[in-house]
């Protein structure tokens, strides 16, 4: 597929894991995989603008969450769109207890390891996507 | 509305207290099994959506005695790291151990699933427990004033 991987992570404005999501996302559109990646902004999203729903609607999409009202993901489906992959700063948290994400301009260390190991998720998960191997959720 | 849970509404939450448990202010409910002298343990409603998505639980072992007040379990959420005390003094004789793997269920199901501990009171009645309109009272003060914050 042609077509870069849309990223929207939460935009939880003041909350601590939607810093973390969006830290996660500029890695990957920025650093990781900026050729084959693109950040559709929820907020875009939620104020129904013609662009975001259209990038969304046709392309694969991982969301990123930052708590379980999971407004990323439930509003990329509202527009149209196919989440391939979903991912969540708690589970990745679970997953690293080490890393506890503090701070909110400005995220801790333990934030910013936490933002990292979700990027390297998300980037294996858009070449699989690329390659076409992962199923849609 | 159930008749099985009082229920109230501060800003844009709602929050539903079971009726038939009893409640400190810390927002602990108590379920009272009286053909067993045990009794089930478990956060309310509105101290669980305060306190966000739960992370990880610390649950104590069972044969552990704790004192009224004493710390009973420790709750990591998102925001806030959350020391339960225990509502009466007593020893536990049992927890659930499918938080180990499910800590969401205390945001799902705090009334039901997501239960915390079983303890076996030193006495029972035991002292200063609210009954759920009480406790809705309480817990409507405490939630409009973090609301204020």
């Amino acid at each position: 597929m042609s077509k870069r991987v849309i990223i929207v992570p939460c935009s939880g404005i003041g909350k601590t894991y939607g810093t973390v999501t969006r830290e996660a996302a500029y890695q990957v559109a920025e650093e990781l995989r900026p050729e084959t990646t693109a950040i559709v902004p929820l907020s875009l999203l939620v104020l129904g603008d013609e662009g975001a729903r259209a990038a969304v609607q046709g392309a694969q999409v991982i969301t990123m969450d930052g708590c379980s009202l999971a407004c990323a993901t439930l509003n990329v489906r509202q527009a149209g769109g196919a989440v391939a992959k979903d991912f969540t700063v708690l589970d990745a948290f679970r997953r690293n207890k080490a890393l506890k994400p503090r701070g909110i301009s400005e995220l801790n260390e333990g934030g910013q390891a936490l933002a990292r190991v979700l990027a390297d998720e998300i980037a294996q998960t858009t070449d699989e996507l690329i390659a076409g191997g992962v199923d849609h959720a | 509305m159930s008749s099985e849970f009082l229920e109230t509404t501060v800003d844009k939450f709602i929050f539903r207290v079971k009726v038939g448990y009893l409640y400190n202010e810390a927002g602990v409910w108590v379920a009272y099994d009286p053909a067993h002298g045990t009794a089930r343990v478990g956060l309310t409603d509105f101290r669980q959506q305060a306190s966000g998505d739960v992370a990880f639980v610390d649950l104590p072992a069972v044969g552990t005695q704790v004192a009224a007040g004493g710390d009973l379990v420790n709750i990591e959420t998102i925001k806030v790291d959350l020391t339960v005390p225990a509502p009466f003094g007593g020893e536990v004789v049992a927890t659930n151990e499918g938080l180990g793997d499910a800590p969401e269920l205390i945001n799902q199901a705090p009334y039901g699933d997501g239960w915390l501990v079983e303890l076996k009171p030193e006495q029972w009645p035991a002292e200063g427990l609210l009954d759920a309109p009480a406790y809705l009272a309480v817990m409507q003060a405490q939630a409009e004033a973090e609301a204020a914050q």
